[in-house]
């Protein structure tokens, strides 16, 4: 029997990844709490598991590393070495190595950077003489020792098991047993002279002692190996009597050192993705499919014995079936949906190890990171993301001094915002710096002959030469996977994925890129509410609460605009049957519903008649076939089978905001 | 009737490895990702016995070692063979796992056929 | 009744390409045609769901096996007197320029083989129709069929579904 651990590799590599991550999320929270044993033994058992693994499913590199990392740790843990600022460093370039190693590991690299140095840091803080432990151990423990004979040596074991062996699960004779395998036994004496009066008697505790003469090719340590559990509480001797001449010698057979199996060539490297399901998410595949089976069922039974009359019946199962096995169609896509927050998850750490090297201070917000795409769109977007998140630290926001001095707070922001626009994912990524230059871009342009010199293109036409291959200053020649980015790559590796990205800036306030992607499919949170006859979904994300106001709490801005009062904060109230030309609706909003939502800060209170139910959308777009709705950013389709149209938040409150400003000019 | 093992430890990748290789010799397994959970899957095990245990010792919620010492409070498991997945640099492991009761151990890394050649140490072939 | 079917009965047939075919309807009591090749298949009429400020002649939209697609009345596009709609109602589904749309029509007759030479041009009907949303006229024994331009009806400058 040979379990092949290869198929095991892939499962370690996810397991690592993910491992790694929370060793570094953990790490950024070290840095604020050095004295939490928790967060120690948490961040411990990350290297711990990483280094067990490695080292069993065949990547001794990573082992090696992390063992030097490991005991560190320990001691870290166990109060012996202090966490100071040069530990926490030292922390996160072993956590980049590792990273690096398990890239290598997995064929996805093979430039690792030399560790030599870090690794001497790392001995040199655990206070180990150098030259410690560095070895990957060999699993074998008798592989040093074994001494593989051809002449069979004459023994003497005696062999007294402590009382208590069998407390702890152990029995003697399987370990004679085992004996028995590799000795040609000659004699067996079995000592009674330790067995009390049955009155007396434990019947838990082991009495018996063994004297045994045998003969074995194999040498000491691996007959001792046998004992090894119960050694230290057992009166064990083992004594070599003169060695006998075997008169057929046999060929020495090598003890299997057992070594770890070194990845086979990079070659075949499984092509399996491993996708890490939420189980509610296969909950619902359940239901669904159980669905499936009784609208099967209702079929079976209708066209049993068929007559024209049954007709409708007939209909009305297949439209069922119809609407089952669409839904599990799109759930089972909707399984490969990963929310952005798992390519936001490096950016917490870039933007702190960013802003550290250039002396920057810098504060980074995400906002709608549970926004799901599905996982290649995730993975594609990672550099790119990266690539922007960097250029805003480095070329986008001032130092401290500088925005002082142009009065905005010394901290600059990044913001990251993603959401849902029809059959869209929206990513903005937005910073307060100093905008672009637009004169330098145009400048440059001139020198690369891209504008002639009279021609004066328009400032949109100017901004989009940051596209153009070469034009940016590639400072970061280095990103986390060691390749250069520019611009010019961003967007390609957008429209790569059918996207596109664009941007606006204001000199001297920040700029922002505005990435949209299409999607094949997105399932969004919703509520359903229903104005009239009409129903409609509000993203429920976007929801802050939903209330029955009293007259008391309305009331009329300059008679026209009409808000609402909540716990003191003064809110518009949005009307939708208004704003969506819907008849039948009720106005009155104390015989109605207030459903406050927010987007960006900015409150409204949407009236409608009457919430319905929380369910799950997914979501259609309406553009494909039709247009741009405005305040509608995507369709459903109900479990009816009827089509309900999504509430664009951000929409309505930027229309609102329009509409009031129009009408406060206008005034 | 196949025998039961009770396989715990946090790291998914070694469970599926030891899972794998105690099926492949004929075990029915249990998994448990750190010890509060393995004496949850224990008590909830037919009779409330198992076979053989096999554990890590770092794993959050509960470590190994408690594990050990609470399972053989359990008078299902009282003699049930306990073995520890230590590390090479664990001496002390080793003697604290046999001062809770543990049967014996195996050294990571390992290889299959070494775990199985230290189970037949502790459970007949 | 589906595209494949009428390609079952030209097997039959004998006849060659579908590209001088139209799918005939009627809307008010008049005939009209649509070129069978944009044609996807005709389904009975359902409710739609009305989109917010949408034009007059856009009634809604439906879900066709799990697409949103716009729904157009005929009647209301060419400002003819509005009608109830009952179990005879018909929507005939068009794929025009890779999007899919659905028109709302009295009946559907027939498939005709109309060869360009049986096709006058489009008289001036005034206000009534905007000429450009018609191909012509084209002449099946006796019958008038008016053949709609179905992409410059939907997607023309003057239509409400021009993105």
């Amino acid at each position: 029997m040979s379990v092949d651990l290869s198929i095991f590799q892939q499962s370690f590599f996810q397991e690592a990844t993910e491992l790694l991550n929370d060793l570094e999320t953990n790490l950024l929270h070290l840095e604020d709490q050095k004295e939490d044993r928790e967060l120690l033994n948490t961040i411990f058992r990350c290297a711990h598991s990483i280094k067990g693994g490695s080292a069993t499913f065949g990547f001794p590199e990573i082992a090696q590393f992390t063992h030097g990392l490991e005991t560190l740790l320990d001691r870290v843990r166990d109060g012996k070495v202090p966490v100071t600022g040069e530990l926490c460093r030292v922390l996160f370039q072993s956590l980049d190595q590792m990273r690096a190693l398990l890239a290598q590991g997995m064929g996805q690299s093979n430039l690792v950077p030399d560790d030599t140095e870090l690794t001497a840091h790392i001995l040199a803080l655990s206070e180990c003489e150098p030259g410690g432990p560095t070895a990957t151990s060999s699993p074998e423990q008798t592989s040093q020792d074994a001494k593989s004979s051809s002449v069979a040596d004459k023994f003497l074991l005696h062999f007294a098991p402590g009382p208590d062996v069998m407390r702890t699960g152990g029995d003697p004779c399987l370990l004679l047993g085992q004996l028995l395998e590799i000795a040609d036994v000659e004699s067996v004496t079995r000592n009674d002279l330790g067995i009390p009066p049955l009155l007396e008697m434990d019947p838990e505790a082991c009495y018996v002692a063994w004297d045994i003469q045998f003969q074995s090719s194999e040498s000491r340590d691996v007959i001792l190996e046998i004992f090894d559990f119960v050694s230290d509480e057992s009166d064990l001797r083992l004594e070599m009597v003169t060695p006998i001449e075997d008169e057929n010698p046999e060929i020495a057979t090598a003890i299997p050192t057992g070594q770890p199996a070194a990845p086979a060539d990079n070659i075949s490297r499984p092509e399996t993705t491993i996708l890490r399901v939420p189980a509610d998410k296969v909950d619902r595949l359940v239901n669904l499919v159980g669905e499936l089976i009784i609208t099967q069922s209702m079929l079976n039974e209708v066209t049993l014995d068929f007559e024209m009359d049954r007709k409708p019946r007939l209909l009305e199962a297949v439209a069922a079936m119809e609407r089952a096995s669409r839904e599990l169609q799109e759930r089972i896509m909707g399984i490969r949906l990963v929310q952005l927050k798992h390519a936001y998850a490096r950016f917490p750490r870039l933007v702190r190890d960013l802003s550290a090297a250039v002396d920057k201070k810098i504060e980074l917000i995400t906002v709608g990171e549970e926004t799901e795409l599905d996982k290649t769109l995730i993975e594609g977007l990672g550099d790119p993301l990266t690539h922007l998140v960097r250029n805003a630290v480095d070329h986008g926001l001032e130092g401290p001094a500088e925005r002082k001095a142009a009065g905005k707070p010394e901290h600059g922001t990044i913001k990251i915002i993603s959401r849902y626009e029809g059959g869209n994912v929206i990513i903005e990524i937005n910073d307060d710096g100093k905008g672009l230059d637009r004169d330098r871009i145009l400048s440059k342009a001139r020198e690369r002959g891209l504008v002639s010199e009279s021609e004066i293109p328009t400032d949109d036409a100017i901004y989009a030469f940051i596209f153009h291959p070469g034009f940016s200053t590639a400072k970061q020649v280095t990103n986390l996977s060691g390749r250069g980015v520019g611009m010019d790559i961003v967007r390609q590796a957008i429209q790569g994925m059918n996207g596109s990205i664009s941007l606006s800036t204001n000199p001297g306030q920040g700029t922002s890129f505005r990435i949209r992607l299409p999607l094949t499919m997105a399932i969004m949170e919703g509520l359903s509410l229903r104005v009239g006859k009409e129903v409609y979904i509000l993203p429920l994300t976007s929801i802050v609460e939903s209330l029955r106001p009293s007259p008391s709490d309305l009331s009329l801005i300059t008679g026209k605009h009409p808000v609402v009062s909540v716990r003191g904060e003064v809110l518009s109230v949005l009307a939708l049957h208004e704003w969506f030309g819907i008849d039948g609706a009720i106005t009155n909003p104390c015989e109605a519903l207030l459903i406050i939502v927010e987007n960006e800060g900015h409150k409204v209170a949407l009236l409608v008649d009457e919430l319905i139910t929380q369910n799950q959308a997914v979501i259609k777009s309406l553009e494909a076939n039709y247009r741009k709705v405005d305040g509608i950013t995507g369709a459903t389709i109900l479990g009816d089978g009827r089509v309900a149209l999504i509430i664009d938040v951000p929409g309505l409150l930027r229309g609102m905001n329009h509409e009031r400003g129009l009408a406060t000019r206008a005034a | 009737m196949s025998r039961v093992a009770l396989v715990v430890d946090d790291s998914t990748s070694m469970r599926q490895m030891v899972s794998y290789t105690l099926k492949d010799a004929g075990f029915s397994v249990i998994e448990a990702g750190n010890g509060q959970e393995a004496l949850d899957k224990l008590a909830a095990a037919t009779g409330g016995k198992v076979d053989l245990i096999i554990t890590d010792l770092n794993m959050p919620v509960m470590d190994g070692l408690t594990f050990i010492k609470n399972a053989r409070t359990k008078p299902s498991a009282k003699f049930t063979p306990i073995l520890m997945l230590t590390t090479e640099s664990g001496e002390n492991r080793k003697a604290e796992g046999k001062a809770v009761g543990a049967t014996g151990w195996i050294v990571k890394p390992f290889q299959p056929d070494q775990l199985i050649r230290v189970i037949q140490k502790v459970l007949p072939a | 009744m589906a595209v494949n079917q009428l390609e079952g009965s030209e097997a039959k047939s004998g006849v060659a390409a579908h590209v001088d075919q139209f799918l005939t309807f009627t809307v008010a009591n008049e005939e009209y045609g649509v070129d069978i090749l944009k044609v996807q298949e005709i389904k009975g009429y359902v409710p739609t769901t009305r989109i917010p400020n949408a034009p007059p002649e856009v009634v809604g939209v439906l879900n066709l096996r799990g697409t949103i697609v716009p729904i157009v009345d005929v009647r209301a596009k060419f400002n003819m007197e509005a009608t109830v709609y009952d179990a005879f109602t018909v929507i005939v589904v068009v794929v025009v320029h890779e999007r899919v749309m659905g028109i709302i029509v009295d009946s559907v007759s027939d498939v005709m083989n109309i060869p360009p030479s049986d096709i006058q041009p489009p008289p001036d009907f005034g206000a009534r129709h905007s000429s450009s949303a018609l191909k012509g006229m084209g002449k099946v024994g006796d019958k008038l069929i008016i053949l709609l331009d179905i992409e410059a009806m939907l997607l023309g400058d003057t239509a409400a579904l021009a993105a």
